[in-house]
């Protein structure tokens, strides 16, 4: 009798006693706080944050993701456009059949199709260079938020993560020490790896342009280090302009707490270069193919349906952040990929309606996502919604 | 394995505590009225409307106890004997006894309302035994059929009554009956009011401690009432002090989902209350649902306890 939400509800429960997850989770939310708060009295940011509703607002996906790929095709790249999940892995294997060494950066589209772990079972060697995202993939876990992948896990299990992998002991408050190390050892592999895979935080569909940004770096080295980049992205990425773009990936780093992003990246084209008379090579010292997975699963259909709101997202994270539920049990009140919050309404149109229905009974409709939403997506209306929905069938 | 209740259980139990008494909880209208007793009320288009919340909070209180026992209980049969579904409303609706106490402070509560109104020249009537439950518990439980059914009885009654206007005093009513019900029933023209937006207590000097304000969710995002409490509490003569979350980026008591997941919910509690405690040892809360929650998880953690006041208990018309 009702056995899924019973699933879900005894997994929280779980949750409710690991103190481990919950300092991290705690820890995190307090110094995003501390930001949160210069972020919502800035006028700059709230300005920019309402041209970007306008302008996630008003796209016309479907139209964007044609003009993006012509544009894409007309710069050099090869770009294709996947289904799902099945769709996007088969282009993903073709592209990198022959490679034996693959670096990758933090992307939750690749989550949604389980690259990591698809590349490693066939055979590939693969590593995470953002940090938490590699935190992850020594723990064998799944990212606890949007932008912050290893925000459950406090500096005492990195250091104990770190020290069994590196085989040597890291102290829990040397944070520059085990940084430096995973620095050495990803910057080698970098070097050496066939290709790159990266996300996108924005593209524009009119010049066809990758908008990344970032603190670490990594998505920088591996772009342009191996020879072949390939971006995996999904098609709610898409807007008009590269402005709007550039605009989007500014908004979604201030909101995930950060005052002014260390790296944001414009992509194009494969690398190349003039300088010898006048005639182009490539690569110079970039990239010398570039390709671009843009991913559905699920989203055009979403469009259709009383989630479409979701498509507006830019993956700021701001909304687990301020989450009470999420707070106490973090990344075990989720899907497979998203989770708490808005990450609920991306696991009903990437996953299933019916798992983020069972899930949402635990949010308490206490509206503070909605009040940090850089983009005022209604995200407690919709997760009440997805009450209704598991109620009728109650 | 704990064996955790489930949404056939919970939802049955509550369904029929509705059928039984006119409320989730299965409180007698007698109990839910006997604040009123020796009230004198004038005859008035206006109401006073508790919805039942404040008088519900002690059992409601008793229930979630008991639903966390069962849930932590290793035995499943003990879990079904307490709650399951042949005898649950039974339990749920007869043998759970309240908190004399919590009652009496519920009365309290509701009678220093009345007087409060009164002394600010606003006459109301209240509708007694007769007074019906808003029905937001199944809303927020995503019941909407149960919800339609009872606001639209809610309405019948309102209209019977001769009801122009109502003064509400907790925020999950004022939002059920402000926000929800002209959206649910076609033609709903009531006048829905909070207390704090048309009275000012009388200064009491009584009133010494130092307080922690705590902002309850519905109230400050979505009643957008944040100065008005504090304006409240101005006039009260309560000094108090904000803790970092508050206003509309206020952090929720855990109550919401107290009867889907109590232990979901006091673990939300006790880290409000941590937050909450970091200020001052005692809080105000103005919502019988924060304040019953926030109340148990200063008594799970007897070391370091907070106490919370709602602003109608510190309002005092002797």
């Amino acid at each position: 009798m009702d056995d899924e939400f019973s699933k879900i509800k005894s997994r929280l429960y779980l949750a409710l006693d690991d103190f481990v997850m919950q300092k991290g989770i705690q820890r995190g939310m307090a110094s995003f706080f501390s930001n949160l708060n210069s972020i919502l009295t800035d006028k700059d940011v709230l300005r920019l944050s309402e041209e970007v509703e306008r302008i996630k607002s008003s796209v016309d996906t479907e139209k964007l993701v044609k003009q993006a790929m012509d544009s894409m095709q007309r710069n050099g790249v090869n770009v294709f456009f996947a289904r799902n999940r099945e769709e996007a892995l088969s282009q993903l294997k073709k592209l990198t059949d022959d490679d034996k060494l693959i670096v990758k950066s933090k992307s939750m589209v690749a989550e949604e199709i389980g690259l990591r772990e698809y590349l490693i079972s066939s055979g590939k060697e693969v590593w995470e260079t953002d940090l938490g995202e590699f935190i992850i993939q020594l723990k064998h876990d799944k990212p606890a938020q949007m932008v912050a992948p290893s925000l459950h896990v406090p500096r005492e299990e990195v250091a104990e993560l770190l020290s069994r992998f590196f085989k040597t002991d890291f102290d829990k408050d040397d944070l520059q020490g085990m940084v430096n190390a995973v620095r050495l050892f990803l910057r080698e592999k970098i070097a050496k790896a066939d290709s790159g895979i990266t996300g996108a935080n924005a593209i524009s569909a009119k010049e066809g342009t990758i908008v990344t940004v970032e603190n670490e770096g990594n998505i920088r080295l591996t772009m342009t280090m191996p020879r072949k980049h390939i971006v995996l992205t999904s098609i709610e990425k898409i807007v008009p302009t590269t402005l709007d773009a550039v605009k989007v990936a500014l908004a979604q780093s201030y909101f995930a707490g950060y005052t002014k992003p260390t790296y944001i990246s414009l992509t194009s084209t494969p690398s190349g270069t003039g300088d010898i008379e006048k005639v182009m090579v490539r690569p110079a010292q970039g990239s010398k193919e570039m390709h671009v997975i843009l991913l559905d699963n699920g989203r055009l259909a979403a469009m259709k349906s009383p989630f479409s709101e979701v498509l507006k997202c830019i993956k700021c994270g701001a909304c687990q952040m301020v989450c009470p539920t999420y707070s106490v049990c973090g990344p075990a009140w989720g899907g497979d990929v998203y989770t708490s919050a808005i990450g609920l309404i991306w696991t009903a149109i990437t996953e299933s309606s019916e798992k983020a229905a069972n899930l949402s009974y635990f949010c308490l409709g206490c509206d503070a996502c909605n009040e940090v939403c850089p983009v005022s997506i209604d995200i407690s209306g919709m997760i009440s919604s997805l009450k209704q929905k598991g109620s009728s069938k109650v | 394995m704990p064996y955790p209740i489930n949404r056939v259980q919970l939802f049955s139990i509550l369904k029929e505590n509705q059928k039984r008494t006119g409320n989730p909880m299965g409180v007698s209208p007698d109990i839910l009225s006997d604040w009123s007793k020796n009230e004198e009320f004038s005859s008035s288009s206006t109401i006073i409307y508790t919805g039942g919340l404040y008088q519900m909070m002690p059992k409601a209180e008793k229930f979630v106890d008991l639903m966390a026992k069962a849930e932590t209980s290793s035995s499943f049969s003990f879990g079904l004997r307490v709650l399951g579904s042949e005898t649950a409303s039974g339990l749920a609706g007869r043998l759970v006894k309240e908190d004399e106490n919590k009652v009496e402070r519920a009365r309290r509560i509701l009678r220093n309302a009345s007087k409060l109104l009164r002394k600010n020249g606003v006459e109301h009537t209240y509708l007694g035994k007769d007074e019906p439950y808003s029905g937001i518990l199944f809303y927020d439980l995503g019941l909407t059929d149960e919800f339609l059914n009872i606001a639209t009885s809610c309405l019948k009654t309102f209209r019977e009554r001769g009801v122009k206007k109502i003064i509400t005093l907790d925020p999950h009513s004022t939002y059920a009956l402000r926000e929800l019900y002209p959206k649910f029933i076609d033609g709903f023209d009531l006048e829905v009011i909070h207390y704090m937006e048309i009275t000012e207590p009388v200064k009491n000097d009584a009133i010494k401690d130092v307080y922690v304000i705590h902002d309850p969710c519905i109230l400050s995002r979505r009643l957008s009432l944040s100065d008005a409490y504090r304006s409240y509490l101005d006039s009260l003569g309560v000094s108090y002090v904000e803790p970092e979350r508050n206003r509309r980026i206020t952090f929720c008591c855990g109550g919401p989902v107290e009867s889907i997941a109590p232990a979901v919910s006091s673990k939300v509690s006790e880290v409000r209350c941590s937050q909450l405690r970091d200020k001052s040892g005692k809080a105000i809360a103005a919502c019988p649902i924060c304040l019953s929650n926030l109340g148990r998880c200063s008594r799970a953690s007897q070391n370091e306890s907070l106490e919370v006041f709602d602003p109608l208990e510190l309002t005092s018309y002797g």
